[in-house]
């Protein structure tokens, strides 16, 4: 038996992906069970796009590269407006009324999307905005977000917490060739009456994928 | 602690070579077949106008 073979037996005895099968998949901290479920379901996000169609919403957690996503997004936009795609940043609508599996259509700009956990704080339907955890809740699924790219767009600069969303839990990452980070994804700005400096100091983030 | 114990047991209970069998035959059995490439990038070709193509394949 190789030497890779015995590790791998290893990791399979102990419930570990192991390193030949996260070497050529997705950033995980899952345990093997939860790995084999977690790649099933991705599998079934992209079937299900070639066979029917595109979704009418993206599974975030679903990508590979979910950054590259975000730029076909703005390709679109910029190919169908006819303006510069540096010109275009995202503008971001969270929509808290409606269940990301109901949605029915696409919207006719920008990309409809969900799947994302936030740690720290939690999603106060009532108000729209970001608010304090409620007991023995660590972890909320985030709300379906409409991400519209929009031109020349400022940036708020208040009312506004800028919300980090990495891939995994453990917040960091290496930086590829890409120029993008192995794990950091993007900001997305999510509304608060509070000082942002509050959830900055709460540690407030949203993941794509929890550890189990 | 994993290291220091036997990696055969003697007696009742599965050996360790049954157990890693059974776990690599469940992975074998949910995983589904390959995407056909070709299948898919006759259906969603490289578009100008449809960037999501290229994210898709």
């Amino acid at each position: 038996m190789s030497e890779e073979l015995d590790k791998m037996c290893t990791s399979l005895f102990n419930n570990q992906v192991p390193d030949i099968f996260s070497g050529v998949g997705f950033l995980s901290l899952k345990p093997l069970s939860s790995w084999i479920l977690d790649l099933n379901q991705r599998i079934t996000f992209i079937s299900k796009w070639i066979n029917e169609g595109l979704p009418p919403a993206f599974w975030l957690s679903g990508f590979f590269f979910p950054q590259a996503f975000f730029t076909g997004a703005r390709q679109n936009f910029a190919r169908k407006h006819i303006v510069a795609i540096d010109e275009l940043e995202m503008d971001f609508k969270i929509y808290d009324e409606i269940d990301p599996q109901e949605v029915a259509e696409k919207p006719e700009d920008g990309v409809f999307c969900y799947g994302m956990y936030l740690e720290g704080a939690r999603w106060n339907k009532t108000i729209h905005m970001i608010d304090e955890s409620k007991p023995k809740q660590l972890y909320i699924e985030l709300p379906l977000i409409w991400y519209v790219p929009k031109r020349n767009r400022e940036k708020p600069t208040s009312g506004i917490y800028d919300l980090p969303v990495y891939k995994v839990l453990s917040r960091t990452g290496t930086l590829s060739t890409t120029g993008h980070s192995t794990n950091f994804v993007q900001y997305i700005e999510l509304p608060t009456k509070e000082d942002p400096a509050k959830w900055v100091r709460g540690g407030v983030a949203a993941f794509l994928a929890l550890r189990y | 602690m994993l290291s220091v114990q036997p990696r055969t047991s003697s007696g009742g209970g599965k050996s360790r070579e049954e157990v890693i069998g059974e776990i690599s035959k469940g992975i074998e059995d949910q995983t589904p077949v390959h995407f056909d490439m070709d299948t898919v990038m006759e259906k969603y070709p490289t578009l100008y106008n449809e960037s999501m193509n290229t994210v898709l394949a």
